[in-house]
């Protein structure tokens, strides 16, 4: 059943991914290649609408994967999964609190987490940047996609815009490339 | 979304801009994104488990709509000339979206020579193509024993 599929594959996710919402895409880097649910360019354009939709953008990413992967009640499942972790997490948590938060390991355990998420997006990052110049450029226009991708990113370093800009930007001038 | 959270919850009286800072830093040590811990702690302080369950249902309550109507409406554009080019440079930019996010990261998280082992380790694992999953046992293993033999002597 493609509902209890998507429903632990999102658990799992919910279980492990710590910090934002970017928390999440390697584990749905990794779906992707082990299920036939999306295509690496499904979870870019993911990335793109999760960024310029309001939500957090982990929990736009299960509903539009459920969604793609099997219609608007996959949608729900795949959230519902994907927030259940935390829910139950939470609960328990609050009943051991106190002694939770004067807990010195498990600080020290998640004080090593931390950064490992960080390396774990950038990993997902540059093999992500390797299937897009595969997938979009040929030799000949290689140089150009370089460019144009060097281009974006001296504006993302450079200007403090709100994601949503930098995506609109990136579409209106691809559309116009596309007309010339 | 940290200072929209303080603001709404000050307003409203449910919870102090210090309260949410530890919902916060708590957030971080729990499983999950931190905007939805955050909400499920607020609703849990509240009303115990049923308002946990409300707050949740509100936070993801957004993503659910508007993905859900986006989606359906989009779903044909996808083949138009015009906008499959709009998304090819729209590809290009995403990694360069994610990138200063990961440059922040690093310069928040690797305080220690430690942190930076464990953040070459963690690159390095990523890019070999292992899961996500066995990274985080593996570097949160590696942290607790550093704790535990710190402990020790």
């Amino acid at each position: 059943m493609i509902y209890i599929a998507l429903f632990f594959s999102f658990f799992k996710i919910g279980l492990f991914a710590i910090g934002g919402g970017l928390a999440t895409v390697p584990f749905l880097f990794q779906l992707s290649e082990e299920t036939n649910w999306f295509s690496t360019s499904d979870l870019v354009k993911m990335i793109a609408i999760s960024e310029s939709t309001p939500g957090p953008l982990g929990v736009n990413m299960a509903t539009y994967t459920g969604l793609q992967t099997a219609g608007v009640w996959g949608g729900l499942v795949a959230t519902l999964g994907l927030v259940l972790p935390m829910l139950l997490g939470i609960i328990i948590l609050c009943h051991f609190l106190k002694r939770f938060k004067e807990s010195e390991w498990v600080e020290a355990i998640f004080q090593g987490l931390r950064p490992a998420v960080a390396m774990m997006i950038f990993g997902f990052v540059l093999r992500l940047i390797k299937t897009i110049f595969e997938h979009t450029s040929t030799p000949e226009t290689f140089g150009l996609s370089l460019g144009i991708f060097l281009f974006y990113l001296f504006l993302t370093f450079k200007f403090k815009w709100h994601p949503i800009t930098f995506i609109v930007l990136a579409a209106i001038l691809g559309a116009l490339k596309g007309l010339l | 979304m940290l200072p929209l959270i303080q603001k709404i919850m000050k307003q409203r009286g449910w919870a102090t801009e210090k309260e949410i800072l530890n919902y916060y830093a708590l957030s971080q040590m729990t499983p999950g994104i931190i905007a939805v811990n955050i909400s499920t702690f607020v609703g849990y302080k509240l009303k115990g488990w049923s308002g946990a369950i409300c707050t949740m249902i509100g936070i993801i309550a957004p993503s659910l709509i508007v993905i859900t109507l986006l989606a359906l409406g989009l779903s044909k554009i996808w083949t138009d000339p015009i906008v499959q080019n709009a998304f090819a440079s729209v590809q290009l930019m995403v990694p360069a979206l994610i990138l200063p996010i990961i440059v922040k990261m690093v310069k928040d998280r690797a305080t220690d020579r430690f942190c930076l082992v464990l953040m070459g380790l963690a690159l390095f694992l990523a890019l070999l193509n292992c899961s996500p999953v066995e990274i985080l046992l593996l570097c949160g293993f590696v942290s607790f024993l550093r704790f535990y033999m710190r402990g020790k002597k």
